[in-house]
């Protein structure tokens, strides 16, 4: 198990994670405009004052000694100030910013398989009936329907005609944080993020059971003389469940893409609005900080993924 | 063909999904002769005006016919998603055909590349190159194109995989023929059904993303109209709350031509795979 989990992380997980760093850095080297650019407009100022400002930065270093340089920086939790007024630093910023939206994509998350998993299973246990055309026809609805559009118009519905919930937003100040409080709060965004990955979910289970309702030990099963139920809920539905664990490594990318989208259109002050926030400022030391936040985010979370699959199916790790 | 077509056609919602697909781009290319308005023609004298029969869809909130807008921001959604699934189909099946014919560090190169991409947030990366080069269309056609490969690279190697140890590659290797030749004219023909599945559904991600993208403000700039734009100017609570007319034809429109992609991209699959047949999944 050990050796799994090693060998998880350091061939496949801190490679991938050090390529994306190379990636996110050449990106933000080949911006237009050079930090000392700004210098240039600064009345009586001489070229070596410049010249030496640039070397301060390490602006002559070559490419990838700048990129090694900034690397160490990194690891060891500077990620620099942000170019705002405040000057805050980037990491303090993310920080006040990430629990918003850890709760937000993972009370998603958690939406998709409450909901995903059973229906999938009525879809699969009832094939080819009305039911199951109407969930497979629903699936597509959902897998298809834009986040911004279904967003607005949940909150068009019940923000705007019905006045039940808020129009976004979280805990205004001084309000007291309620069990109800965030369950209002939550409860479109999660919906308009995790719609995605119900109507995923649903169909991949379905065709998941599906595959395993034809194996040969369910055969054996029906032909000692189980009940149908029995058969499905014990014997089929742990094997399809299996797969249904590795899907959730592959939603956690798009999850947080979605996250910046409906984080836009709830005003729910996460990670996601502050990137729009920050792209719209240029404020490039906050883009790169927020960048890296998501992809350590998405490193743990296909790692938890990928080790309680492992937890569950030992043929995994003796692959 | 025929056969194919005969099979497509029993997937009662492929084919409504290819028959509203046609309807949308054909609108798209008669936008000018089924609207007298100009998309792009502000009138402030008829600011926020709900729909009426001069403006079937209203107007917006600088007096722009909505469904002038509509018809010719399909023009531009529709026009991003098809180049941008181009360019990444492109470039994602040069490399996945590299990356399974070759093998070896090639492979390894390749593959561990488009893990870094598979496995980062897209839009996130989008949104960054967008505001570092600033936003216009080719810019976002460009940006989702180059972003999306790894999809398509990862299929076309396992086809590759497949094929690379068969006869016939064999053959074309014993008759001369160069890697190129054997890789492009030999192997790629016998990969094009899943390419052609999985070209369709890159166009309904592509489509997806630009309006994202320009929801955002990152993808296509105002006033050139596009669904995602359009949208984009209706979040104002007021507007919203008040004036649906302004953001329902936009937002119906991405949904549904998506949705239509992704039944023709399904009943493709099925007609496409004659194996697929007895499975029912």
């Amino acid at each position: 198990m050990w050796r799994y989990i090693v060998r998880r992380i350091f061939v496949q997980g801190i490679p991938v994670l050090l390529g994306f760093t190379f990636v996110l850095y050449f990106v933000i080297t080949i911006a237009p405009g050079s930090p000392v650019t700004h210098l240039r407009g600064v009345p009586n100022i001489d070229e070596e004052t410049i010249a030496r400002r640039q070397a301060q930065l390490g602006l002559n270093d070559s490419f990838p000694v700048q990129y090694v340089k900034w690397l160490g920086r990194v690891l060891r939790g500077d990620l620099g100030l942000s170019f705002d007024s405040s000057r805050r630093p980037v990491s303090e910023l993310i920080l006040e910013r990430m629990p918003a939206t850890i709760l937000l994509s993972a009370s998603s998350i958690v939406l998709g398989w409450v909901i995903g998993i059973p229906v999938g299973i009525l879809s699969a246990r009832y094939q080819y009936s009305a039911l199951d055309y109407v969930i497979t026809f629903l699936a597509f609805v959902g897998i298809s329907a834009p986040s911004f559009f279904f967003g607005l118009l949940l909150l068009y519905v019940f923000a705007a005609r019905l006045n039940v919930l808020p129009a976004g937003g979280f805990f205004l100040a001084g309000e007291p944080r309620t069990l109800v409080g965030y369950v209002q709060y939550l409860l479109l965004p999660s919906i308009t993020l995790g719609l995605g990955s119900i109507a995923g979910i649903a169909r991949y289970m379905r065709s998941s059971l599906l595959e395993v309702m034809g194996q040969d030990f369910l055969r054996t099963a029906r032909a000692k003389g189980l009940s149908e139920n029995k058969v499905v809920y014990k014997h089929a539905l742990r094997n399809a469940l299996l797969p249904i664990l590795t899907l959730m490594g592959f939603t956690i990318p798009s999850i947080f893409s979605g996250a910046v989208i409906v984080e836009n259109i709830f005003a729910w002050p996460g990670l996601g609005s502050l990137a729009i926030q920050a792209v719209n400022e240029r404020n490039y030391p906050v883009i790169m900080g927020i960048n890296l936040m998501f992809a350590v985010l998405i490193f743990l979370g296909s790692l938890i993924a990928d080790i309680s699959y492992a937890v569950v199916d030992p043929r995994i790790r003796y692959e | 063909m025929a056969m194919f077509w005969r099979r497509f056609c029993r997937n009662r919602l492929a084919f409504a999904g290819l028959v509203i697909l046609v309807l949308f781009v054909v609108s798209a290319l008669l936008a000018p002769y089924l609207t007298t308005h100009d998309p792009n023609k502000a009138n402030l004298r008829l600011r926020n005006q709900p729909p009426s029969s001069a403006h079937p869809f209203g107007t917006d909130d600088m007096g722009r016919d909505i469904l002038a807008r509509t018809l010719y921001g399909g023009r531009i959604s529709l026009s991003v998603g098809l180049v941008s699934a181009g360019i990444s189909l492109v470039i994602g099946t040069i490399l996945g055909a590299l990356a399974g014919y070759c093998g070896g560090a090639v492979d390894t190169v390749i593959m561990r590349l488009a893990d870094v991409f598979y496995s980062f947030p897209f839009l996130i990366l989008a949104i960054t190159i967008s505001a570092i080069f600033g936003p216009s269309i080719y810019n976002t056609m460009i940006i989702l194109g180059v972003l999306s490969w790894p999809g398509p690279a990862r299929l076309l190697r396992a086809e590759f995989l497949k094929f690379k140890t068969t006869d016939f590659v064999a053959a074309a290797t014993a008759l001369g023929a160069r890697p190129g030749r054997i890789m492009f004219r030999h192997i790629l023909p016998n990969a094009f059904s899943p390419l052609l599945v999985s070209a369709t559904l890159e166009v309904a991600a592509a489509i997806l993303s630009e309006a994202g993208l320009s929801f955002l403000g990152l993808g296509v700039p105002p006033p050139a109209p596009s669904w995602g734009n359009m949208l984009n100017r209706a979040r104002p609570l007021h507007i919203l709350a008040g004036m649906p007319w302004m953001w329902i034809p936009p937002g119906l429109a991405v949904f549904v031509v998506v949705l239509s992609i992704n039944f023709v991209g399904d009943g493709l699959r099925d007609a496409l795979d004659p194996r697929q047949e007895k499975k029912d999944y």
